[in-house]
């Protein structure tokens, strides 16, 4: 069952009777999936564990998690779940629930990635004083809330109209979490932000909009 | 990291200094601008050539060895755990058991590439199936691996003494003494490979990230790594064919340099693990000529008698 | 070898017969004719080529080339059977005959034009010696080694 709050809001990615699992598995929501997403703003997909919110994000990145229906990205016909890895590149930043990682990688490392998509010129060493970490530290060697601001910082860097992240306040002690939240209301002013949470109290705070599942009985 | 980095020159430079003068005979300096001489014609037309061709294929195992353990997440991958040199031997020899067809022959050469085709064939096509994930490929490999292996055993088994009694050689890995255009091959071939997975290797930081984060930052797996699966393969099965299975070059030299060097980037790690292949093979194939002179142990026994004691102390730092 | 001619004459006598075989007449002939004039020579004998493997000094072709009074080049420290030895040291040597144990018309070849790769300048004169006739103890090498002396020449 999906529940959306609508609003009046020019309308970028479109879902349509979708019905997501895993290939050859069974379905995890009885009910096919319609809703739409504006071209900004901040919005939260909830859900108990289990629900299948990863494996809905997941269905917009390539992976082989939809059933059926398709996902419209407006103005392009081919329904994203079939785009190419350029074309996904030049429209969406992903990041994962436990992302992987190489532990030698300093910061640097891994926030020069970014720039396989197109140059950036932002001032790295801003946002690492922003996020509170060190250009020069390894990701194997700092905590886990460490290391989940080197990866948010990761996709920060990645200009793109939607940024899709899955438990992005994970490891983070409360008053990171404020932060982040509010660095992220900021950000999808001008972009479209979509993230997965446990978060409810932050989310009624600071979201435009929320996505409910629940899990299939 | 400079002062390492040093280190490693000048160790090639000492390594390329050394190996030339390693071998069964001592050469007399002063010979060798004569090319009529013992000296001169051991230097220029068996040392240096050899030289040249250890110093490639060294290069080309690291390099491969340190792509696969990218590619497949797993820091215990040597360039021959897909199997890829089980199937070039056992085409190599079927070709000698059954079209009479000697090993290191033309003949047996492109039999042997044909069975590797045939290997990356199947692994591309799991690869590309919803069961493919890098782990499992690996895993595939690894039975393919064994399944061949035990083909091969029996092959072998076959032989008549006379045919090819120097098979088990390619077991052992071997290295000849090349021509100068066999060694110029194997240049280019160096190059091409170090060219090649060189520009692939931010795609293979990216692959770290995981196949979806990957394709937001403009990597398509599946393709990325089908294209590295085949451009390996045959750049392993034509190093298999040539000088069988050496081993512990590309199993050792990236993780020595990881642990030695920490370099930055991927593309870092090739070069350094390029430089060091190269020299870790020549060294291992000079001493395996000059220890017990005029015996000449297989490379192979070198590369493990030398690489199996450098394993073993990274992974005691690295603790 | 007297011994063993001797041992063979015994056996021929117990086995009631009259005749000796041509084959034990000639092979007894050579050996004489070779202990009045022994093979002198310094001769390398190859078993395999690829690698090069030598005859060693516990063989018994080496101990039949020495015994008709050649002298084996062989490097100074190994006493084993069979030795694989390096291109270089081959190349390194000077050796007057070049001996090869061949199974087949290919390999004679091959054995040929090796012997003119390794020893480019005055190339020694290289024999090729059918594998089959030293398949069993037998006289019939002495035949082939009668070849060798000094009044016959082989070309390369």
């Amino acid at each position: 069952m999906g529940s959306v709050e609508e609003k009046m809001k020019p309308v970028m990615l479109k879902a349509v009777q979708l019905v997501v699992g895993f290939e050859k598995g069974s379905p995890l929501n009885q009910v096919p999936l319609n809703f739409s997403l504006p071209q900004k703003g901040l919005v939260a997909l909830t859900g108990t564990n289990g629900s299948g919110k990863t494996t809905l994000l997941r269905s917009l990145l390539g992976e082989k998690t939809l059933l059926s229906g398709n996902w419209f990205w407006d103005g392009i016909s081919i329904p994203v779940q079939k785009w190419s890895a350029g074309n996904l590149s030049k429209h969406i930043a992903y990041l994962p629930q436990e992302p992987l990682y190489e532990s030698t990688q300093t910061v640097q490392d891994h926030w020069r990635l970014a720039s396989k998509v197109r140059s950036f010129r932002f001032d790295l060493q801003n946002l690492a004083s922003e996020l509170g970490l060190s250009l020069n530290q390894r990701l194997g060697e700092m905590s886990s809330g460490q290391r989940q601001r080197a990866f948010l910082g990761r996709v920060l860097l990645q200009p793109c109209q939607l940024m899709i992240l899955d438990e992005p306040t994970n490891h983070l002690d409360t008053e990171l979490k404020q932060d982040i939240w509010r660095t992220l209301k900021q950000l999808s002013q001008g972009q479209l932000i979509w993230l997965a949470t446990h978060d409810t109290e932050n989310v009624t705070s600071y979201c435009d909009e929320m996505i409910s599942l629940s899990s299939t009985i | 990291m400079n002062r390492q980095r040093i280190l490693l020159g000048f160790a090639c430079l000492v390594v390329l200094g050394i190996v030339p003068g390693l071998g069964a005979e001592k050469l007399v300096f002063s010979e060798l601008w004569d090319p009529s001489t013992v000296s001169a014609r051991i230097f220029w037309d068996l040392r240096l050539p050899r030289l040249v061709l250890t110093l490639s294929l060294g290069g080309i195992l690291a390099l491969v060895g340190g792509t696969y353990q990218s590619l497949f997440r797993n820091p215990l991958c040597e360039p021959y755990v897909l199997g890829i040199s089980s199937a070039v031997l056992l085409g190599v020899i079927s070709s000698e058991l059954f079209l009479q067809h000697p090993a290191g022959t033309p003949v047996s050469i492109s039999m042997g590439m044909l069975a590797a085709l045939g290997l990356v064939a199947v692994l591309i096509v799991f690869s590309a199936s919803p069961l493919g994930s890098p782990e499992r490929v690996v895993l595939f490999g690894m039975s393919a691996n064994f399944v061949l292996s035990s083909l091969l055993f029996l092959a072998l088994s076959m032989q008549s003494q006379n045919v090819g009694g120097g098979t088990l050689k390619w077991f052992f890995g071997f290295l000849p003494w090349p021509s100068w255009q066999e060694g110029l091959w194997a240049v280019g071939g160096g190059l091409v490979t170090l060219v090649i997975l060189g520009s692939a290797s931010q795609a293979l930081e990216v692959l770290r990230l995981g196949d979806a984060v990957a394709r937001t930052l403009g990597v398509a797996p599946v393709a990325t790594r089908n294209l590295l699966l085949v451009f390996t393969s045959l750049v392993m099965a034509g190093v298999v064919a040539f000088s069988g299975t050496i081993g512990f070059v590309g199993l050792v030299i990236p993780q020595v340099c990881r642990f030695l060097f920490r370099p930055n980037s991927m593309k870092e790690l090739m070069l350094l693990s390029f430089v060091m292949g190269a020299a870790f093979l020549s060294l291992a194939d000079g001493l395996s000529r000059a220890l017990v002179p005029p015996y000449e142990f297989p490379v192979g026994v070198l590369t493990t008698l030398l690489g199996g004691p450098l394993f073993l102390w990274v992974l005691w730092k690295k603790k | 070898m007297n011994e063993l001619f001797e041992a063979a004459q015994y056996f021929m006598r117990l086995a009631d017969h009259r005749q000796p075989s041509p084959l034990f007449e000639k092979a007894q002939r050579v050996w004489m004719q070779a202990q009045k004039e022994p093979l002198n020579f310094k001769y390398l004998a190859l078993a395999w080529m690829d690698p090069p493997i030598l005859f060693g000094r516990e063989t018994f072709f080496v101990s039949l080339l020495n015994s008709l009074g050649a002298k084996g080049l062989f490097p100074l420290q190994w006493s084993t059977e069979f030795l694989k030895v390096s291109e270089e040291w081959l190349i390194a040597q000077t050796p007057e005959r070049v001996i090869f144990l061949s199974h087949n018309d290919q390999s004679t070849q091959r054995f040929k034009q090796k012997c003119r790769q390794w020893w480019p300048k005055n190339t020694p004169p290289c024999q090729a010696v059918p594998a089959d006739h030293f398949a069993r103890a037998s006289f019939t090498p002495v035949l082939n080694l009668q070849e060798l002396s000094p009044n016959s020449e082989s070309k390369p």
